[in-house]
């Protein structure tokens, strides 16, 4: 499956919510809490499943004024440390 | 009925009925500032007394205490005792051995009890001083039983030096002292409440200072404080928007103290200038 066509999605075991351009997390498997800056807060956002990476690369491109290559360089990186960290899962089609 | 002991904390109720003369007798010195007469009930507990019983292997770290989701029933397990409790009808169960003590079972029971009332429990020392209830919180080790001490040396009401609840009250909070204690018993068990007027993150120093957090720092240092419900991926959810909210509506800032009462001062002049923002 490759990255850019894959749908990330919130892990269940995760908790978050956007305050203040900053996203709070909670792992519960992992009883731990990370926070996400002003970047990694808005992917956080646009991971509901229904974006492909390529997709979420395109929107943080256009809303942070850095190159298409750029942005989904880091939104790939971002988003498999994500699915590392288990905060994210891939599904190879848009979830409902 | 002889085997009924009703607790109010923090204005909920539960009932715990003991058949086991021994233990109900051990659980109402235990919690006697907390035992009322007769009260509407939020949880109706079971308690089952069982000789030796063990529910988990001994190992060495922290002591262990393990809870689940299995469908509508939240499953809890210590050394000592074990059960479950139903928070959408009302009950509870456990088991647990002559010689243990419900209080493990009653913090997680209350963590999750006030969550469902629209409350927190806080991992955090709680003062009332001049009527305001002040909220101190932190790790084991950042300063809550040291601030509560030099504030109950000062003449202060400490309602807790280890844990507190907070409840919201129409538009504002209240912080309600508990029944649960750290080990140095920095002051007796109190009932009392006040609104709350605000939330510091204790850091210890060589000098006073409160310093302010922004609003996803004091989210989440406020979600990190919050015990025994994080492991339910709904209660956790439910935990950031009880903090939000708490964040948005009370001072929060981080108090950097050493250890004298002199930290008072720090916290009238940062509350002065930042009052809570709702």
């Amino acid at each position: 499956m490759s990255m850019l066509h894959s749908y990330p999605a919130p892990h269940s075991q995760v908790a978050g919510r956007v305050i203040d351009n900053e996203a709070v997390l909670v792992l519960s498997q992992r009883g731990e809490v990370q926070v996400l800056n002003e970047v990694g807060a808005r992917i956080w956002e646009l991971t509901d499943g229904t974006r492909s990476v390529a997709q979420i690369a395109q929107t943080i491109a256009d809303e942070f004024d850095v190159s298409a290559e750029q942005a989904q360089a880091d939104v790939t990186d971002f988003v498999t440390q994500l699915v590392g960290d288990d905060v994210l899962v891939l599904s190879e089609k848009p979830m409902t | 009925m002889d085997s009924l002991i009703h607790l109010d904390i923090a204005g909920l109720c539960t009932t715990l009925d003991i058949a086991d003369h021994a233990m109900r007798a051990q659980v109402r010195e235990r919690y006697m500032p907390f035992v009322v007469r007769d009260a509407p009930s939020a949880m109706h507990v079971t308690v089952h007394v069982v000789s030796d019983a063990r529910f988990v292997t001994p190992r060495k770290g922290p002591w262990v205490i393990e809870t689940a989701q299995v469908e509508e029933r939240l499953t809890y397990r210590s050394y000592y005792d074990a059960g479950w409790m139903d928070f959408a009808r009302g009950e509870a169960q456990l088991q647990i051995a002559p010689e243990a003590t419900l209080e493990n079972f009653l913090r997680v029971l209350y963590a999750h009890l006030v969550l469902h009332a629209g409350g927190l429990l806080l991992h955090a020392a709680g003062v009332v001083r001049n009527d305001d209830a002040f909220v101190f919180f932190g790790p084991s080790g950042s300063g809550k039983s040291t601030s509560a001490r030099l504030s109950f040396d000062a003449g202060y009401t400490v309602l807790s030096d280890d844990l507190v609840i907070v409840r919201r009250c129409a538009d504002r909070y209240r912080v309600y002292g508990v029944p649960f204690r750290g080990t140095e018993h920095v002051a007796p068990l109190t009932r009392a409440d006040a609104e709350l007027a605000g939330l510091f993150a204790l850091r210890q120093s060589n000098a006073h200072v409160v310093m302010p957090l922004s609003s996803a720092e004091a989210v989440t240092q406020l979600v990190r404080v919050v015990p025994f419900v994080m492991s339910v991926p709904s209660a956790s959810a439910q935990v950031i928007a009880q903090c939000t909210d708490v964040a948005q509506r009370v001072c929060v800032g981080a108090l950097y103290f050493r250890k004298d009462v002199e930290f008072w001062r720090k916290i009238d002049e940062y509350v002065a200038l930042v009052p809570s923002a709702a």
